[in-house]
């Protein structure tokens, strides 16, 4: 129970941080909009010459666009120091964690907050305003979709990072696995058929953080959303047990430092 | 050259007598040269496999090869001038972030250029993209040598301007490091 204020604090603590330079955090989140919103175009070209692809409009790649970022907007701004884990665990910076009387993963994660994830989360609001996804039903569905997302992102981003307590130095490794898993997730997944679909919902889960969203919007069902609601959390609850089981091969660094 | 800056590397290696410039954009050639080899045995070979020919004569792929490399040359004097801006800003990802969207799109990787509205296509062409990225890809399938002595002109002319820029820009920041202490 104590878990939950001290989550509070934390994230208030490195939100304030993150915000701290006023004109930094400024530019890099009307960039991370610039950017995100130049990919976006991308599509509305495509769905000029073509009026569809396996059903799904323009509207429906809006509404993909914005879950997933939207998504991706959460966890960096809750959760970013997941993108640092595999660097603070082979520097065996993870010594002044441990030493503290709190959750430790949960610790890791949100003592950084990205002013990025701004960005990408008020992109998010942009496109549902473009796409007119702003009907009651449909923004409660979007905001849940996006944190069932922004959970599956963490969790294998938790996953990738932590194998470098059994593969060593695979740090970039881990990182451009969660960068793809980004750029997936901002494609139909229905344009993919056979197995890479299968990998579209188990190795790479672009599916379950964009696909399924979607299609809960297309067609709305209790079924699906249990499903996006469990197996993201099921991801995230697996993310956790495979970070504990790896700290146990852990190495300390042996470092002297100061945190703060 | 973001890091070099970042954690006062550049202190360190200014004083070497080489120039910085010339071992950033040597550094960056030689790992351009692997990727291009690597890549290039990976989808020249894929697109073989599933075609089942190749596109173009032997000559054609020759001369093809040596554009990407120009090509390659000009995207890494970009990709420095967007690493110099960090003389001035915090953070240079979102501005790498959006030069490779820009490129990805203007430059015709993701969709071709044709199919893009007019206004767009002659926006796209007033800027070094297509000749880094599209045009250069399109002749391996449709090969021509008006259109290799026009690409090549262009790439020279985005490359000198580029140059020019990070030669500029370069003396600028140094001045900066100069005046704040680096």
């Amino acid at each position: 129970m104590k878990t939950l204020p001290f989550f509070m604090a934390l994230l208030r603590t490195s939100i304030r941080a993150s915000i701290s330079v006023r004109g930094a955090f400024l530019v890099e989140a009307s960039l991370m909009i610039l950017n995100n919103l130049i990919f976006v175009m991308m599509w509305w070209l495509f769905f000029r010459q073509f009026k569809e692809i396996n059903g799904w409009t323009l509207t429906d790649i809006i509404a993909l666009n914005a879950i997933g970022m939207g998504a991706y907007g959460l966890m960096l701004i809750f959760f970013g120091g997941v993108r640092t884990l595999s660097r603070v665990i082979l520097a065996g910076d993870l010594d002044s964690f441990m030493t503290k009387p709190k959750n430790l993963l949960l610790h890791l994660l949100s003592s950084q907050s990205l002013s990025k994830g701004w960005g990408h989360l008020m992109t998010a609001a942009i496109l549902m305003a473009m796409g007119h996804l702003t009907s009651f039903p449909t923004f409660i569905l979007i905001i849940l979709c996006m944190l069932s997302g922004s959970l599956v992102f963490t969790g294998f981003a938790i996953i990738a990072h932590s194998l470098v307590f059994w593969l060593g130095a695979v740090e970039s490794v881990s990182r451009k696995y969660c960068d793809s898993l980004f750029l997936f997730a901002l494609y139909p997944t229905n344009i993919y058929s056979g197995w890479l679909q299968l990998v579209m919902f188990t190795l790479i889960p672009a599916g379950i953080i964009g696909y399924l969203p979607v299609e809960l919007l297309r067609h709305f069902s209790w079924e699906t959303l249990f499903i996006i609601l469990t197996s993201s959390s099921a991801i995230f609850v697996l993310a956790f047990w495979i970070f504990y089981k790896g700290l146990k091969k852990y190495e300390s660094g042996n470092q002297f430092g100061m945190g703060l | 050259m973001e890091q070099d800056l970042r954690s006062g590397k550049l202190a360190y290696l200014l004083p070497r007598p080489i120039s910085y410039l010339g071992a950033v954009f040597a550094e960056g050639l030689g790992i351009l040269c692997t990727n291009l080899v690597l890549w290039g045995i990976v989808t020249f070979g894929f697109t073989y496999l599933r075609i089942g020919a190749a596109p173009f004569n032997l000559g054609a792929f020759f001369v093809t090869l040596l554009m990407g490399l120009l090509a390659g040359c000009v995207g890494l004097i970009f990709h420095m001038l967007v690493g110099l801006s960090a003389f001035w800003l915090h953070r240079i990802a979102p501005f790498y972030l959006i030069w490779e969207k820009l490129l990805f799109t203007l430059g015709g990787l993701m969709l071709p250029l044709a199919i893009y509205p007019l206004w767009l296509q002659n926006l796209a062409y007033l800027t070094p993209f297509p000749a880094i990225l599209g045009v250069r890809s399109a002749l391996a399938i449709d090969f021509n040598l008006a259109q290799v002595l026009l690409l090549t002109v262009s790439l020279l002319f985005w490359g000198l301007l580029g140059l020019t820029g990070l030669f500029l820009l370069y003396r600028q920041g140094l001045r900066i490091i100069n005046i704040e202490g680096g």
